[in-house]
């Protein structure tokens, strides 16, 4: 299990899994905060071919974040046989309209709104 | 500071266990010296008492055969038989203390060699006794050729008895000399002994000193440490405080800053809106815009743009707030502008080729920022037989659009599926679509940014999609501007007291 964490979030990847699970609210300051955890995402994405993130704990996520999770999607589509699952809620405001951009980006992902 | 007094009180029992434990050994070692010393100075009191009771018998015994000797001449030399009388009786007291004497010196210690002689006298004497009492017989009987060889029978006895008596008196003190000698080297063993104790003692208190000392220099340097953390404590705190007042000033000065920042932001939003002439020369419709930047200003883009073939309103809403959000509005706004010169021919058009430019701009400002953006492409419709006196086309992805048709109809146009985030990926072209609506008299349209829809009373309830939708329907019938100022007023009405945390923009505008 590799995690990171800090005041009032949470990210952990369990290779097992091949999980990604987002946990409280993340709002880091520009794409440079969100290196740690696009390196993870990418990391846990070369080491499987199945990469589940499981949002539907991430109340908040502010835009630099969405623009984060649209980049790694942009890589991840380049490469067809990735698989990519996302598990977000429909009671989290911020989740409906991105999680479906991130879809229209990368038809191929698969979204699950629970 | 617990763990500090816990230190000191440690010390303390330290202390006075050491102190307890050197107190004991001392007192054991006085101990055994006392007794020790108790124990000779016993039987040196013993042995003079001993001496003093045998001398003081053997004295008496002597004495009295010396007394009895004199008698016995006086009794030998006297013609008178009255005082021979009594002196008989004198003897025979005399005799008396001497057996006396001599059970009570039988009584106390003596050696076998001792006894043996006293048992030895007792034959003696009595054989000397009835020698005496032949004679004294014989001068009682009145003779007077008494027989000298038994008065030198006597006096030998006697003096045989004395000899023994002196002999048995010289050995007690020979006796006694050994015993003294004795007791001499009992004390110098016990000396020896209370050396050797003393020293024990002294090594022991030594031992239990060095290990108090030990422990309290072990405690004093956790003392010590403990101080020395806390003085770290006390460091790290000071440079706490020290960094908290650098980050206020820093603070304030992000204040001034900021406060600066809003003054320009303001200026920014409000210079570039359409004027009110400029929206007053768009004939077909009753339009009306509205703009309220937050405490916190936004990024809240809205124009109203004339051109050739009818008008182009464009609204949207930039990530974030603050100069930077200002500034990608301003860019926003010119190169929409742009676009109505060549590009309305093909909706789909535009919204591609401001995000190209944006993503750009905003890459080459190391920015995350990108924004909704939704553009409505109004035509008038001359041609009093058409069906509709106008038609808009309608592209990017926004919040949704309320249409209140003049008979109170609502119709919602979601706009997700009409386009992507601007200025957030290189290309977005495969992501746009339009959409197309048209108006007849009395139409209402209603745009507006999620600073009015989001808006949030003191319980954090959000004004809300629904609310909007519904005001709209009840005041179709209103003129654009009276339904912007009715709405408007509806939202301060339910923040109550509350800031706005977002720009509320509003376009409303309904076909003539």
């Amino acid at each position: 299990m590799i995690s990171i964490k800090d005041e009032g979030y949470e990210i952990n990847h369990d290779p097992a899994e091949r999980l990604v699970k987002f946990d409280g609210t993340l709002r880091l300051r520009g794409l440079n905060e969100y290196q740690p955890i696009s390196d993870m995402l990418d990391k846990a994405c070369q080491d499987s071919e199945h990469l589940t993130l499981n949002v539907k704990s991430l109340d908040f996520l502010n835009s630099s974040g969405i623009a984060m999770l649209s980049k790694f999607i942009i890589t991840a589509r380049k490469n067809n046989a990735k698989k990519i699952t996302i598990v977000g809620s429909k009671d989290i405001p911020w989740q409906g309209k991105s999680l479906n951009n991130l879809k229209r980006l990368m038809p191929a992902l698969e979204l699950i709104i629970e | 500071m617990d763990t500090n007094s816990n230190i000191v009180r440690k010390q303390i029992s330290l202390i006075l266990v050491g102190s307890f434990i050197v107190f004991v050994i001392l007192l054991i070692a006085a101990r055994i010296s006392t007794h020790n010393l108790e124990e000779n100075a016993q039987r040196l009191e013993n042995l003079v008492t001993q001496n003093n009771a045998k001398y003081q018998q053997l004295t008496i015994m002597s004495d009295s055969i010396r007394e009895r000797m004199l008698i016995f001449f006086d009794i030998i030399n006297s013609d008178d038989i009255f005082q021979v009388d009594s002196l008989i009786l004198e003897s025979a007291r005399r005799a008396a203390i001497f057996i006396k004497a001599r059970n009570a010196l039988l009584r106390l210690e003596l050696t076998a060699e001792q006894r043996l002689q006293i048992e030895n006298q007792k034959k003696l004497l009595s054989d000397s006794q009835r020698v005496f009492s032949s004679i004294t017989e014989q001068v009682m009987d009145g003779q007077t050729n008494i027989s000298q060889e038994e008065i030198r029978s006597v006096r030998k006895a006697n003096a045989a008895v004395l000899t023994d008596l002196e002999k048995i008196r010289n050995q007690q003190t020979m006796l006694g000399l050994q015993e003294l000698i004795l007791a001499k080297e009992a004390n110098e063993a016990s000396e020896g002994k209370i050396t050797l104790l003393g020293i024990t003692a002294f090594i022991l208190s030594c031992l239990v000193i060095a290990f108090i000392i030990k422990q309290l220099i072990t405690q004093g340097k956790a003392l010590a440490q403990a101080l020395h953390e806390l003085k770290g404590y006390n460091a790290t705190l000071e440079q706490r405080v020290e960094l908290g007042a650098q980050e206020l000033m820093e603070a304030r000065e992000d204040n001034i800053r900021m406060s600066a920042e809003l003054d320009i932001n303001r200026q920014l939003q409000q210079i570039i809106l359409p004027t009110r002439s400029e929206l007053a020369e768009i004939e077909p419709l009753d339009i009306a815009t509205y703009m309220e930047p937050a405490e916190e200003i936004g990024g809240d883009y809205l124009d109203v743009l004339k051109h050739k073939d009818g008008f182009l309103i464009g609204i949207g809403d930039v990530t974030g707030h603050g100069l930077e959000s200002g500034i990608i509005m301003l860019m926003t706004q010119s190169m929409v502008r742009s676009q109505i010169l060549h590009n309305l021919d093909n909706m789909k058009l535009p919204l591609g080729h401001v995000n190209e430019t944006l993503f750009q701009n905003i890459t080459r400002m190391s920015s995350n920022k990108h924004l909704s953006l939704l553009l409505l492409n109004y035509q008038h419709i001359k041609d009093n037989n058409a069906d509709a006196q106008g038609v808009f086309q309608l592209t990017g992805q926004h919040e949704s659009v309320i249409v209140v048709r003049n008979n109170g109809d609502l119709e919602v146009i979601d706009t997700e599926a009409l386009g992507f985030p601007v200025g957030m990926v290189d290309d977005i072209n495969e992501f746009v679509e339009i959409t197309q609506v048209k108006l007849r008299q009395g139409d209402l349209v209603v745009l507006y940014t999620d600073g009015i829809t989001e808006a949030a009373n003191a319980k954090e309830e959000l004004y809300g999609f629904e609310r909007l939708c519904q005001l709209c329907q009840e005041q179709h019938r209103l003129s654009a501007q009276q339904i912007v100022d009715n709405i408007i007023s509806d939202v301060q009405n339910y923040i109550g007291e509350k800031a706005i945390y977002d720009d509320l923009s509003l376009v409303v505008f309904k076909q003539r």
